[in-house]
């Protein structure tokens, strides 16, 4: 195979791509716009379903304890329950009493009757209900910031409990703390190390996330790619280009590979954008949750996914040659392209949610039959620290490709691709 | 005369469909030879058999002495093929599919290039994308593709087909003038009997797969007695 010769097929293929908008287009610019657009829909969306929370107080009373000389008032709950729930943008609305139609609301706070007096009482745990309708996902959320409030308005009690029942004991305010008797046992410090052992900073921490976002951005880049090899050859057939390509010194080997390349190029810079907008996306969505997401680049790991990404794409689009190429037309070679595509997004997925290389030797062994599981294997070993077994993977994933390469652009002859049936 | 392309009891099917039987023929080194026959004659498998592209199932192809199955690289360095359907990239320029068919063959890629724009007489629309062209300015880029490098043998597979009066006529000047000043072996295959006779200086009919006749027009309209070469081609083949 001559280089020059593929040189030549590549430079066609990129300026005749170039031009090609609608390709280019849904290859790297749909998602580039679409994926912030929906996290910025979701973003925007989410401030725009505000919960509906009743706090109804049957209480409505204010009790102390004599003996504590501890003062409860139920308004004073009322009063921190709507200012985080306002904060979290619900709507609330306070009642003395049951409001007539409860079906209205997503979510229904109920102090009962004997509240301040409970929870002034050293035998009696005050209790508040809680209504929350199943079928409203944002009332999850208000529920949360519910029982965070009255965990920390139990917390603020139980301390001024425990002051007053210290003094009634006689000890003196230096003589205890508060907290080893509230929580006597607590975790910590958690320490969180890389894999070499050394403390682990925020971006280390955050790294297994992002690797496991960049393989799902593999799933993303296989598609196009392999779709445009379909274009490619069955397209260019069906186009009447191939025949007088065919009919010059270009070898099929050289006209496959540089079509196989071109596509790959394309997957590449597909891959990039892809992941860009995925993060630009993830980023939206965690704002809408209230969350942070940090927005980190580790230069090598990227490389390592555009490597990755590109003998990704280049081992998709060789397994499909030989099966597209013997195809009749551009629908039953996209269907072929597809059944490829599904292992390779099925794997992907997986990869997003599982840790590979804690799979058991027993089950990944197999896996790593299909090429993609080196994949998965090249940028999650390298988040592990074990970047000796990163590269083992890559080469075997380069390796696998350029052989699937070699045999899929063998077996295709000029014959074969005319006149397919 | 030198042999340029000799064919030897060519034989090829697609499953249960024969499409060539046999087929033996010589076409002499500087001729322009015409492969005539009507539909699903054979006259394409041949022609692309002879070009390296379909093997056959039997028989032998000779390009220059080269066997194209053998010597594939070779055999398409001394040859140029125009298929009869082909089509162009409609995205890149006349001049971007000249750059690039040259830039395959390497050597002078720049006087290739400028040869090519000359023998296809598209001047400034050169520069337009061909998808713009109009179907007889696409085949005669096309043409210059196949021409351009000056091959020692031309197959040109029904190069008018499907255009009107006046790209026919500049498409066949094209043909005579490229043979008249490159002394290059030229064959066309056609089924306008009219055309092959102005321009062919011995002709082949085909039919059902078999050479039924072979001879220069006026040698074969003299030996049927005919007016022209649609006679010819009645009487051959007992029509």
């Amino acid at each position: 195979m001559n280089p020059r010769a593929v040189e030549v097929v590549v430079w066609k293929e990129l300026l005749d791509l170039w031009r090609d908008k609608k390709t280019l287009f849904a290859a790297i610019l749909l998602p580039v716009v679409s994926m912030p657009l929906i996290g910025l829909t979701v973003l925007l969306l989410s401030t725009q379903q505000p919960v509906n929370v009743a706090v109804v107080d049957r209480d409505d009373s204010t009790y102390s304890d004599p003996a504590l000389n501890v003062t409860v008032s139920s308004e004073w709950l009322v009063g921190n329950l709507t200012r985080a729930l306002e904060a979290a943008g619900c709507h609330v609305h306070a009642y003395t009493s049951e409001p007539g139609n409860l079906t209205v609301y997503d979510l229904v706070v109920v102090i009962p009757r004997g509240f301040s007096h409970n929870a002034t009482s050293l035998t009696q745990q005050a209790r508040v209900e809680i209504i929350r309708k199943a079928s409203v996902q944002p009332a999850l959320n208000a529920e949360n910031t519910v029982l965070s409030t009255l965990s920390q308005f139990s917390r603020n009690l139980s301390e001024v409990k425990v002051r007053q029942l210290a003094l009634m004991s006689g000890l003196s305010p230096g003589s205890f703390s508060v907290n080893s008797v509230l929580q006597p046992v607590v975790a910590g410090p958690v320490l969180v190390i890389t894999p070499s052992g050394a403390p682990a900073s925020p971006l280390e921490q955050i790294k297994p996330f992002l690797a496991k976002v960049l393989i799902l951005g593999l799933i993303f880049v296989v598609s196009p790619a392999s779709m445009y090899v379909v274009d490619g050859i069955v397209g260019e057939r069906e186009r009447k280009t191939i025949e007088l390509l065919l009919a010059t010194p270009l070898s099929v080997s050289e006209v496959i590979t540089g079509k196989l390349i071109a596509a790959s190029i394309l997957g590449l810079v597909s891959s990039l954008s892809d992941v860009a907008s995925l993060m630009v996306y993830m980023y939206l969505i965690a704002l809408s949750v209230g969350g942070f997401f940090w927005l980190v680049i580790d230069l090598k790991l990227v490389l390592l996914h555009a490597v990755t990404a590109f003998f990704t794409i280049l081992v998709t689009v060789a397994i499909a040659t030989p099966f597209v190429t013997r195809t009749q037309g551009v629908r039953s070679a996209s269907n072929i392209a597809t059944v490829v595509n599904m292992i390779g997004m099925a794997l992907f997925f997986s990869g997003f949610m599982i840790d590979y290389p804690k799979i058991e030797p027993s089950i990944l062994y197999p896996l790593m039959a299909i090429p993609y599981t080196h994949s998965i294997l090249v940028i999650q070993d390298y988040v592990y620290g074990m970047v000796y077994y990163s590269m083992l993977h890559l080469a075997v994933l380069v390796a696998v490709s350029l052989l699937l390469l070699y045999v899929g652009v063998k077996s295709v002859s000029p014959e074969k691709i005319l006149l397919a049936r | 005369m030198a042999v340029a392309v000799r064919v030897e009891h060519l034989r090829k099917a697609f499953g249960r469909v024969v499409a060539v039987e046999d087929v033996t023929l010589e076409v002499y080194e500087g001729e322009v030879f015409g492969l005539i026959g009507p539909n699903g004659a054979g006259k394409t498998t041949t022609l692309r058999m002879i070009a390296g592209l379909v093997k056959p199932d039997s028989g032998r192809v000779a390009v220059m002495g080269l066997d194209p199955f053998k010597e594939p690289g070779e055999v398409k360095r001394v040859l140029g093929y125009l298929p009869e359907e082909a089509d162009v990239y409609t995205r890149l320029t006349g001049l971007e599919h000249l750059k690039f068919y040259a830039s395959i063959y390497g050597g002078d890629v720049d006087e290739t290039v400028r040869y090519g724009a000359a023998v296809s007489g598209l001047g400034g629309d050169l520069y337009k994308k061909a998808g713009e062209y109009s179907k007889g300015m696409k085949r005669r880029l096309l043409l210059s593709l196949v021409l351009m490098r000056r091959p020692k043998i031309a197959i040109l597979d029904e190069p008018t087909s499907g255009l009107d009066v006046y790209s026919s006529i500049k498409v066949r000047d094209l043909i005579k003038a490229f043979a008249r000043e490159n002394r290059s072996t030229i064959i066309l295959s056609s089924h306008n009997m009219l055309e092959v006779e102005y321009v062919c200086d011995r002709v082949a009919f085909i039919n059902k797969g078999r050479v039924v006749e072979v001879g220069s027009p006026s040698d074969l309209k003299s030996r049927y007695g005919a007016s022209n070469l649609e006679e010819v081609f009645v009487k051959a083949t007992g029509g």
